[in-house]
């Protein structure tokens, strides 16, 4: 998927698992930049009695690099509280919740907000922010989007945030394109078995994950050039002991540093050009060190299976030897300008590092943006930052295929299958406004997966 | 991986401890310690208090947090 699973260890921590980052111009308040990370990974909506809800022990952080260092001169710092309003009760609701302060809802989750600038210096924005619940069903969450709203906050210096459950919004045919690279426009074509070809299936349809979206003037953001990079991160301290004495809940001692377990900048870098063994290594590093894994950009994997797995689909793919110098510019440096128009740029200098470019210079297409962004000619989406609706799975996809060599080696042709790979999938449940992720999914409506 | 206070009656621990200071009676500690023992060799021992990270190299102190364990 996107982020999701993507990397052993972390795959066994879902609370700490960052699954998607967006970063775009908003498109209904154009002054401004929202940021969007999600984590927890393929919730199930029926997810009683314990619903699903941010870790405690964990450091959530949306990092943004404004001087192309590869390192957050602006880091936004995010920690969760849960309290539990009747201990002798097994229900996470005792009654209807139409407030998000309603005593009704008996484990509320709240959190800080706080901002890390590049001198290292911190200040906190808010403490205490509640959290909405978990969209459970009519009866307990009978009317969730008000509970929604009343869970945006405002902050300090014209900023907005809102953490809590959202419906998924990245969508991907991850149960065909695991399956030895099964790609429905082709899969009549594959090497291991002539499959009648079928429409897409959405893997992360009707699930929902855990959002902290932040809306922030472009100023807070940018120094200088109007080019930042974004990631994501979470963070837990070195040392946990599980203590349980007698007759007590479990009691947890968290010690040590916070120590980095997860990362996300682009979609899908670490899920597809890493190599297993340097995966969960990958998401304790820097973007700054990221010159480490330029090899599985320069050459990837999947670039030399795609012709293998499709015979004679992709042959002019299959003949390039050179390094991918268009996926190095799309993931590791950001495209110059002159290469997509004269104009567009995310270029943020010669640090090859993994990180969300956005060019908060241009403006937001507010009137039919294409999910392909860049690549069907709206330069308002991805790799310019990340919309919630883009397609990022078959951009890159179509990518690693060859179709934006010829960016940067105007020699090579790129085959046809190149420009119609896909996973066949649209998905349009997003919002137009703040958080932009649509209401999620609840439990009544929906089996657990 | 032992709680340093399972050891700290120890006669080597109470060495180190002397060497860095005089605790006060009375003293409480403001959050657990936790000592990761990790090179018997060097001596080399994480602490791990609140957020900090604490290296010591004391292999005295190491044996005898092994010596606990055993």
């Amino acid at each position: 998927m996107s982020s999701h699973r993507e990397a052993p260890e972390i795959s066994k921590d879902p609370v700490a698992d960052s699954t998607d980052v967006y970063a775009f111009v908003s498109p209904d308040d154009p002054g401004t930049v929202t940021l969007i990370s999600n984590y927890i990974p393929l919730e199930g909506p029926a997810a009683g009695p314990n619903f699903y809800e941010f870790g405690d022990d964990v450091l959530y952080q949306i990092n943004i690099d404004n001087d192309g260092d590869g390192l957050a001169e602006v880091t936004y710092n995010f920690k969760f509280t849960t309290t539990i309003r009747n201990p002798n009760t097994f229900l996470y609701n005792t009654g209807p919740i139409t407030d998000i302060a309603d005593t009704t809802w008996n484990r509320p989750q709240t959190y800080s907000v706080a901002r890390t600038n590049a001198n290292g210096h911190t200040t906190v924005l808010a403490t205490g922010l509640t959290c909405p619940p978990c969209n459970i069903g009519p009866l307990s969450t009978p009317n969730y989007s008000h509970l929604a709203n009343q869970a945006h906050h405002s902050l300090p210096g014209g900023r907005t945030v809102f953490a809590g459950q959202r419906a998924e919004g990245f969508y991907v045919d991850l149960g065909a394109v695991f399956d030895l690279g099964d790609l429905r426009p082709f899969e009549q074509l594959h090497a291991f078995g002539h499959l009648p070809q079928r429409n897409g299936v959405n893997s992360t349809k009707q699930v929902n994950v855990h959002t902290i979206a932040l809306k922030v003037p472009i100023s807070d953001l940018t120094a200088g050039s109007p080019v930042i990079g974004v990631w994501a991160t979470a963070s837990r301290q070195q040392v946990k002991i599980y203590d349980v004495p007698s007759g007590t809940n479990v009691n947890t001692v968290n010690s040590g540093p916070f120590v980095q377990v997860s990362r996300l900048g682009n979609p899908l870098f670490n899920e597809v050009l890493v190599p297993m063994a340097k995966k969960d290594y990958w998401n304790t590093q820097q973007p700054k060190d990221d010159a480490q894994f330029a090899d599985g950009v320069d050459h990837p994997e999947l670039a030399g299976l795609l012709p293998i797995l499709y015979p004679a689909v992709f042959p002019n793919l299959a003949a390039y030897a050179k390094p991918r110098a268009d996926l190095d510019a799309i993931l590791l440096t950001g495209i110059p300008a002159g290469v997509v128009s004269p104009t567009y740029t995310t270029f943020t200098g010669s640090v090859k590092a993994d990180m969300l470019r956005l060019n908060t210079s241009i403006p937001p297409t507010t009137s039919s943006p294409n999910v392909l962004g860049v690549l069907g000619g709206d330069l308002a989406g991805f790799p310019n930052g990340r919309r919630v609706f883009d397609d990022v799975f078959t951009i890159e996809l179509r990518a690693i295929a060859g179709a934006t060599i010829p960016l940067v080696d105007p020699s090579f042709s790129p085959d046809g299958a190149a420009s119609v790979v896909t996973d066949g999938l649209t998905f349009n449940n997003y919002l137009p406004n703040f958080p932009y992720l649509g209401v999620p999914y609840s439990g009544y409506d929906v089996p657990a997966k | 991986m032992p709680l340093l206070a399972e050891v700290a009656a120890s006669p080597a621990a109470t060495e180190a401890a002397t060497a860095g200071g005089e605790i006060p009676q009375g003293f409480q500690m403001s959050a657990d310690v936790v000592a990761h023992v990790k090179d018997l060799g060097t001596g080399e021992i994480n602490l791990f208090v609140g957020e900090r990270q604490i290296q010591l190299n004391d292999p005295a102190l190491a044996r005898a947090i092994v010596r606990a364990t055993r």
